[in-house]
């Protein structure tokens, strides 16, 4: 059975650059998916959205929808080998902030561990803003949200009987993503003994 | 390749930041899996690019979904004889 790993962070935390990272120091034998990538191809697809921020505006009842086809996605990949699957568990809306993912989902992709990518939030507020991405559509209360992520990854964990890893990116982008290789390789080890 | 897969292919080729024409080098004949008959490949979709380099994995991609043609967006589930707005599966809502 394939190891999948799902890693979190709260938005400009740098968890993309960091599972890219580990992506490159694991090799060939895993995949790198970023659900948002799957949730736009498919939202590009059914004319939904044609972005990340239409994305993010989507009606709740949409972007649920869109997770379980995600989900489903990323179960059939998880048939070709392991995954490092890059994921908010918390996403800001208009509306609130929502679940990034439904029990559904979770019951799909089977993880076997969550890793929650973290900073401290005046440097989350830095990186936002000289990111070349827009931040707008996210409040400033960064620790409010690193709360809930916190949270939501220990609800996810009791649901999926997975541990919760913690990994601080506060330097740099590259030592954080061998150590959440190192995460990786070890839940692969522990499969297979 | 389908876009979903772009992210782990670009990763796990390139090295970044890279020019365009290295880019087209590597990947420019590869189709990109659409809900056309015709695909563009890459080469297609990024000889739209009004930039020579990228710095990341992610500026890569965001291009690229940027400039795929008006006639991937929204075609996998068009139909002229009816609604094409909602994703017609029930969902739980809060």
């Amino acid at each position: 059975m394939s190891v999948n790993v799902i890693v979190s962070g709260v938005p400009g935390v740098g968890a993309t650059k960091v599972c890219e990272n580990a992506r490159r120091e694991l090799g060939d034998e895993y995949t790198l998916i970023n659900v948002g990538d799957v949730m736009l191809e498919e939202a590009l697809e059914r004319g939904l959205a044609t972005s990340r921020d239409e994305l993010a505006r989507l009606r709740f009842r949409d972007q649920r929808a869109l997770q379980r086809r995600a989900g489903e996605y990323i179960a059939r990949e998880s048939a070709n080998g392991p995954l490092l699957i890059n994921t908010h568990l918390v996403v800001e809306t208009p509306l609130g902030y929502l679940p990034g993912m439904g029990p559904e989902s979770l019951a799909e992709i089977v993880p076997a561990a969550f890793v929650v990518v973290d900073a401290p939030p005046e440097q989350i507020r830095e990186r936002r803003e000289q990111s070349r991405r827009s931040y707008e559509q996210f409040s400033s209360s960064i620790p409010f949200h690193k709360q809930l992520q916190s949270a939501a990854a220990f609800s996810y964990s009791l649901q999926s009987n997975a541990p919760v890893y913690h990994l601080i990116n506060d330097e740099s982008a590259t030592a954080t993503g061998e150590q959440l290789a190192t995460i990786v390789g070890m839940m692969s080890n522990l499969a297979t003994q | 390749m389908r876009l979903s897969n772009a992210r782990d292919r670009f990763v796990s080729e390139f090295t970044f930041p890279i020019k365009r024409e290295q880019v087209l080098d590597t990947l420019g004949d590869v189709e990109i899996d659409g809900p056309t008959d015709d695909p563009e490949t890459v080469s297609e979709v990024l000889g739209r690019a009004d930039v020579e380099s990228f710095d990341s994995a992610e500026e890569l991609y965001d291009t690229l979904i940027g400039l795929m043609g008006s006639e991937y967006v929204g075609r996998r589930f068009y139909d002229d004889r009816g609604s094409n707005t909602a994703i017609d599966i029930e969902e739980v809502s809060l």
